[in-house]
């Protein structure tokens, strides 16, 4: 099996391609090579089951394959990849129910586990904080995930299209209530 | 546990699994894009099919002189004409703007949801168009039939026929429109105004 590391925060890619069809899959291959985690994170917030998570994930990659004709190097290529699989993921029980022709799957998707020795007690944080993720509003749920990568706040202002001031003061509320979730459910921790 | 040992935790994760080939799947993307917009393109091209052998057909009637067109069949003829490119023009238009839906996936998500906001609000003013125009189009197409049944080129048992069969039509016509526009376009407008108030408001909930 292929374990690679998902990347905390995102690889800066501002380079540029010959447009047209070549840079498209080239950006599309360089999207799934270096930021699956992205997809994969974005998918297990935004779902509740296996079977949900790997549709989401195929129909972020979809959205990431119409989209990139739309990159012009304008911000950084995680960046554009984070609103593509968070606008998608916004959008997906609408656009999945719209479909109602049976998706086939493309492949078997990788997922998510963690490293370290301690896997058991970290996995269990980790389920309980993926769990609280989806219990906020969405727009709040990509906020929390974009601080956990480690943004910075001018990178998540411009994922969301908020001021800076704006990014602060929210992701500021959300950790005192995620401290305030953690005091309440400290038992299952 | 605090924000510090939950980033740690986040930052954690490993991607498990056979690695994707980008080439296979985005082969399957293509194929999957084509497929969803085929719906779209095969009712036009149904509809241009219908079109273009109407006017030929009309065209082939008319110059080898099977049943020449007169003056009123004239003037019908380029109304319907009218409708027929209005119908494509609105029809080619809803498809550009789906296209543009999908490159604004990448736009950020306060600009992304306006963007859709403003294709559904175009969306149901063109359905209100739609609407109105088939309206038009009932109105004319009886004035034609009573104008040819006047001039006495239309039997009596003609008009009546072709009343009811404009009637079917435009009923036909209205009823998948008001589907369309209260089932898809006006939920999908609520929900859009939901997500912006969502990202603007910014309001966190205390789930219990």
């Amino acid at each position: 099996m292929n374990a690679a590391p998902v990347a905390a925060t995102p690889v800066a890619t501002t380079t540029t391609l010959p447009v047209g069809n070549a840079a498209r899959e080239a950006r599309f291959r360089q999207s799934l090579d270096e930021h699956m985690g992205i997809f994969l994170k974005t998918a297990r917030a935004f779902t509740s089951s296996d079977a949900d998570r790997d549709d989401l994930v195929q129909e972020i990659l979809l959205s990431v394959w119409q989209a990139l004709p739309g990159y012009n190097g304008q911000c950084k290529l995680s960046t554009y990849l984070y609103r593509v699989a968070h606008n998608r993921a916004l959008n997906w029980q609408r656009a999945r129910s719209r479909y109602r022709r049976k998706l086939e799957r493309f492949a078997d998707y990788p997922h998510l586990t963690l490293a370290g020795d301690d896997g058991s007690v970290r996995q269990q944080q980790l389920d309980w904080l993926y769990a609280v993720i989806r219990r906020l509003p969405p727009a709040d749920r990509t906020l929390l995930m974009l601080q956990l990568d480690q943004l910075s706040l001018r990178e998540i202002a411009d994922v969301t299209g908020l001021s800076e001031s704006n990014v602060g003061v929210r992701i500021h509320r959300i950790k005192q209530w995620l401290s305030a979730q953690t005091n309440t459910h400290s038992h299952e921790l | 546990m605090n924000f510090e040992e939950f980033e740690k935790t986040w930052t954690r994760q490993l991607i498990v699994g056979e690695r994707i080939s980008a080439q296979m799947v985005q082969h399957q993307l293509v194929r999957e894009v084509r497929q969803r917009s085929g719906r779209v393109r095969r009712i036009i091209g149904v509809a241009a099919f219908v079109f273009v052998t109407g006017c030929a057909a009309v065209a082939v009637t008319h110059f080898t002189g099977i049943k020449p067109l007169d003056a009123v069949a004239a003037r019908y003829l380029i109304v319907t004409l009218i409708f027929d490119l209005a119908f494509f023009a609105l029809a080619l238009r809803s498809l550009r703007r789906n296209r543009c839906e999908e490159v604004r996936m990448g736009e950020s998500l306060l600009d992304a949801v306006r963007g859709s906001l403003r294709v559904v609000d175009w969306q149901l003013r063109d359905c209100r168009l739609l609407a109105c125009g088939g309206s038009v189009a009932l109105v004319v197409s009886l004035v034609f039939l009573l104008l040819k049944y006047d001039s006495g080129m239309l039997p009596l048992r003609g008009v009546v026929v072709g009343t009811v069969m404009d009637v079917i039509l435009a009923i036909a016509l209205a009823l998948t429109v008001l589907r369309y526009y209260r089932r898809e376009l006006l939920p999908r407008r609520d929900e859009l105004r939901n997500q912006l108030q969502d990202i603007e408001a910014g309001v966190v909930e205390t789930a219990a």
